[in-house]
């Protein structure tokens, strides 16, 4: 029986996880993050509105004002250490500074300006000219008018100890997209000073990393968190001054940003010692990103192999090969068609004889051809976690299953003319995920192929999202095709050690998603695999998914998966578009073709 | 046909194309026409590309073939093919033939769509040969005098870019375009408009904290078309909150809690009536 699963237009790629959500807030979240530059949550609380430099905690009725209050401050470098400590102690003085910077950053004549009149700014506020001057102001004895009751409190105690303890980057600037670029800076070997500041910043950024660690390493190497983020390279245009702490400049990130946090998202930084490679990791609770996380080593596959005692499977399954050329993979030479490239010899000639006998001519005189595979790569990713090897329904083991399956895919699309590479995966723990080559793009086709998987021996845990973000990078990094497809031949159950339930599902949606932000569509099998639909979709995400229970089923539904994985690889489709390409095909697959 | 993609631009007859400057592309345009060297010009969206090149062949007096590139577009797209007319194979020219004959200026927007295969008829035309090839006829033409290739990508696609070679990327002369600075984008969109300078700070302002967004909450962000086309339904009378949803929100996402999310930033900004109007705008009015 087929069954292959729609996933549900519900799986949302935002900062947080949905089931977390509270709904009541969700739509104050763009607001807040708009104004912060980087990802905000708002959720409720009893008293005074204020900020952790992650969340907003709003009360009352005046939600929209709370936030715009607090996701300006966050985002405009008032929320920095300097400032809170000449702060700390006296709510009064940050009572003030918050109608201060508030005041100063919705200035008349500023970008902001409209904003006043929303949260209803006091008359005959003095405006400061930067964070530096407000504290100062703040903590004088000149007479201001009080602080509207209802935009909430500051409290510098607790965003200073979110700082110290790395939960936030200093609260203030589009912190997440500057540890972005910065964590790409990282990679570069030139400047050592640079690299130091920023590896301590993204150890910060880890809300769990977080517990001291950050502290710890700053304190041993004596460094200082350093008040002002060297603005990178100079301004572009769209940017502004807004002024901060020390005249500090904040980012109006204009479009070309996207590039830039594309790259950093996922944290693929290159080995810093060859074969090594480091990854972030999507922390569903905190909302935000491990820096390099884990690491994934590529081994020689002969590590993990078994010796050869079975005589091995080809792999070859013509079925399979021509449903997948069916499904128009295939580079075809339309004839006979009203359009086309270069003229249909047979066709002239018969339309000549037409026109000559008297009879009406078919106009149909040309050839068209849609080399479509040479613009495909494809790498299948198979899991050899020891998960796989309980026993399948269908016989053997479910690893058995699954090797099966992904050589039948992987031979298949390279009979019909695609790039492909095949890897396995395995982890034990974050530092050591395991990645090895069961076919490089740059080999040829060869009986080593099908031996090697024939040979891999499962065992291990199953660090699904490091392992699709190191077969994304390698899809980007070593294919120039317009097409890229990620096929992903798992059990679909993620876990590791720290790895397990809900983080583990989120992390590896989340990896699926980064993977379809960089063109990259993704098909996930889950062949023979006892897990329940609804983890499945929880793991698989929004991505093209299928449970098989057999390869013949597999064979059924590939052409139709494959479509859908690819129309999400699809370049000039924009992601949020593809965010919605979900596998639909439960009915088809009941009723269809094949 | 394809080739539908491919129009004459007839700038020239009805008077300039309105473009405002956002640095010293007009001077490296027109210094690149002048020593006959090809134009890449990258950036987002919406932010004027198209409107500069118009702009640019209008100064330069020169016509403009454009077209829009797409995964389809085949080699004899640009180039030509024969068709069967009356028994006699006759054969076309496509829109890039044309203006290597004519020394029109070409421009392929969004280039990094069409395959590598369609865009490697363009390399000798980026070099100092200044050739085109047509293989179907074995025949290499020299480009007229006043052709110029200009071609476009998007840097916010994950690219083919990788396929452009980089000696063609090199010959072709670099130019970055982004979205405007605040007080130049909001008369853009009132001279696209005519809707009140008030209104076009209030669709500016919201596209700035649009821009800030992270790219989960939105890929693209909302460019200087999406504000001119919210602008112009405004002038047209929609509501202007309604205009900023229908033109600036529901483009972006089709998330319906980003949507919403969308929304509620565009109440934040966009007044809920035209006559509305707060703070800045108030001020810049009188002024
Ligand atoms: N610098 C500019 N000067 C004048 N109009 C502009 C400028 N930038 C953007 N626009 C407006 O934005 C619209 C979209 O620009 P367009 O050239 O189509 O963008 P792109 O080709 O980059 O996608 C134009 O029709 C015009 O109304
Ligand atoms: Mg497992």
């Amino acid at each position: 029986m087929t069954r292959v699963i729609s996933a549900p237009l519900r799986c949302r790629i935002s900062a947080t996880a949905p089931e977390e959500k509270d709904d009541r807030f969700a739509r104050h979240e763009v607001v807040a993050s708009a104004l912060a530059g980087r990802s905000i949550r708002v959720a409720g609380c009893d008293g005074a509105a204020y900020t952790d430099g992650h969340t907003i905690f709003v009360s009352g009725s005046r939600v929209r004002t709370q936030v715009i209050v607090h996701g300006l401050l966050i985002g405009h470098g008032s929320l920095v250490a300097e400032a809170l400590t000449g702060l700390k102690g006296s709510p009064a003085h940050a009572s003030r500074y918050l109608l201060l910077e508030a005041n100063r950053l919705c200035a008349p004549g500023g970008v902001w300006a409209r904003l006043r009149d929303t949260i209803g700014v006091p008359p005959n506020v003095p405006v400061c000219d930067s964070t530096r001057q407000a504290v100062d102001l703040a903590v004088a004895g000149d007479r201001l008018p009080p602080t509207p009751t209802e935009w909430g409190v500051i409290r510098p105690g607790l965003l200073l100890r979110a700082i110290e303890d790395g939960l936030v980057l200093d609260a203030g600037g589009s912190a997440a997209r500057r540890t972005s670029v910065e964590e790409g800076e990282v990679l570069d070997p030139g400047d050592g000073s640079e690299n130091l500041d920023a590896i301590l910043r993204a150890l910060s950024l880890g809300p769990l990393t977080g517990l001291g660690l950050g502290r710890m390493l700053r304190k041993r190497l004596g460094l200082r968190r350093r008040a002002t983020k060297s603005p990178s390279g100079g301004m572009s245009a769209g940017e502004q001054i807004v002024g901060g702490w020390s005249g500090q400049i904040a980012r109006r990130v204009g479009g070309s940003g996207l590039e830039v946090s594309l790259r950093g998202r996922g944290g693929a930084a290159v080995a810093p010692e060859s074969g090594r490679f480091r990854y972030a990791e999507w922390d569903r609770v905190s909302g935000s990103y491990r820096p390099r996380w884990c690491t994934v080593a590529e081994v020689p596959s002969e590590s993990l192999n078994r010796p050869l005692d079975e005589p091995t499977m080809s792999g070859r399954d013509l079925v399979m090969r021509r449903r997948l050329a069916k499904a128009g993979l295939k580079s075809q030479t339309l004839l006979r068609q009203a359009i086309g490239d270069d003229l249909d010899l047979d066709a002239v000639i018969r339309n000549q004889i037409d026109a000559a006998s008297g009879a009406s001519p078919d106009e149909k005189v040309y050839a068209a051809t849609r080399p479509r595979q040479r613009d495909l790569s494809c790498l299948v990713l198979l899991d050899i976690s020891g998960s796989g090897r309980d026993p399948s329904p269908a016989g053997g083991s479910v690893f058995d299953r699954q090797r099966e399956g992904a050589l039948c895919v992987l031979d298949s699309l390279n009979a019909i003319g695609a790039r492909t590479a095949a890897y396995a995966f395995r982890s034990a723990g974050r530092h050591s995920v395991q990645v090895s080559t069961i076919k490089g793009f740059n080999e040829a086709w060869s009986n080593s192929v099908p031996q090697r998987v024939h040979q891999l021996q499962p065992g291990g845990y199953t660090r699904l999202g490091a392992a699709i973000r190191h077969a994304a990078r390698l899809l980007a990094a070593e294919t120039a095709t317009a097409r890229k497809l990620l096929v992903v031949v798992s059990d679909g159950f993620p876990y590791d050690t720290g790895y397990e339930g809900e983080y583990a599902a989120a992390d590896s949606r989340r990896a699926l998603a980064e993977a379809r932000h960089q063109s990259i569509g993704c098909v996930c099998i889950a062949l023979a695999s006892p897990a329940p639909d609804s983890s499945l979709v929880n793991v698989f995400g929004s991505a093209a998914y299928a449970r098989v229970p057999d390869l013949s089923t597999l064979r059924a539904v590939v052409p139709r998966l494959f479509l859908h994985g690819l129309r999400t690889s699809d370049p000039r489709l924009r992601v949020s578009q593809r965010r919605d390409a979900a596998l639909r095909v439960g009915q088809a697959a009941r009723g269809g073709p094949w | 046909m394809k080739t539908e993609a491919a129009k004459w631009a007839n700038a020239h007859l009805s008077g300039s194309p309105y473009y405002v400057a956002n640095g010293s592309e007009e001077t490296i345009f027109l210094a690149a026409a002048t020593q006959g060297l090809p134009v890449m010009l990258k950036g987002p969206t919406g932010c004027g590309k198209t409107r500069f090149v118009e702009a640019m062949a209008h100064r330069l007096g020169r016509p403009l073939v454009t077209v829009a590139c797409h995964d389809d577009l085949t080699a004899a797209d640009l180039v030509g093919r024969h068709l069967l007319k009356g028994g006699e194979t006759v054969w076309v020219d496509g829109p890039l033939t044309r203006a290597v004959r004519e020394g029109a200026m070409c421009y392929l927007d969004e280039v990094v769509e069409a395959r590598q295969d369609t865009t490697v008829v363009l390399h000798p035309l980026a070099d100092h040969r200044r050739e085109l090839y047509i293989e179907r006829l074995g025949l290499s033409l020299r480009a007229a005098d006043g052709f110029m290739l200009v071609v476009s990508y998007n840097p916010g696609y994950q690219s083919v870019l990788k396929d452009l070679k980089d000696s063609t990327r090199q010959r072709m002369v670099g130019i970055d375009l982004n979205y405007l600075p605040a007080a130049v984008e909001e008369q853009v969109i009132v001279h696209e408009s005519g809707i009140s300078l008030g209104m076009a700070q209030a669709l500016v302002a919201l596209a700035t904290a649009i821009r800030r967004l992270d790219s989960d909450t939105v890929r693209e962000v909302a460019s200087t078309r999406t504000l001119v086309s919210a602008a112009r339904l405004i002038a047209a009378g929609v509501a202007p909150r309604d205009a900023a949803v229908a033109a600036v929100a529901v483009p972006l996402s089709d998330e319906v809690s980003t949507v919403e999310g969308l929304s509620e930033l565009i109440d934040v900004f966009v007044p809920m009536e035209s006559a509305a109007r707060s703070g800045r705008s108030a001020e810049h009015l009188s002024a």
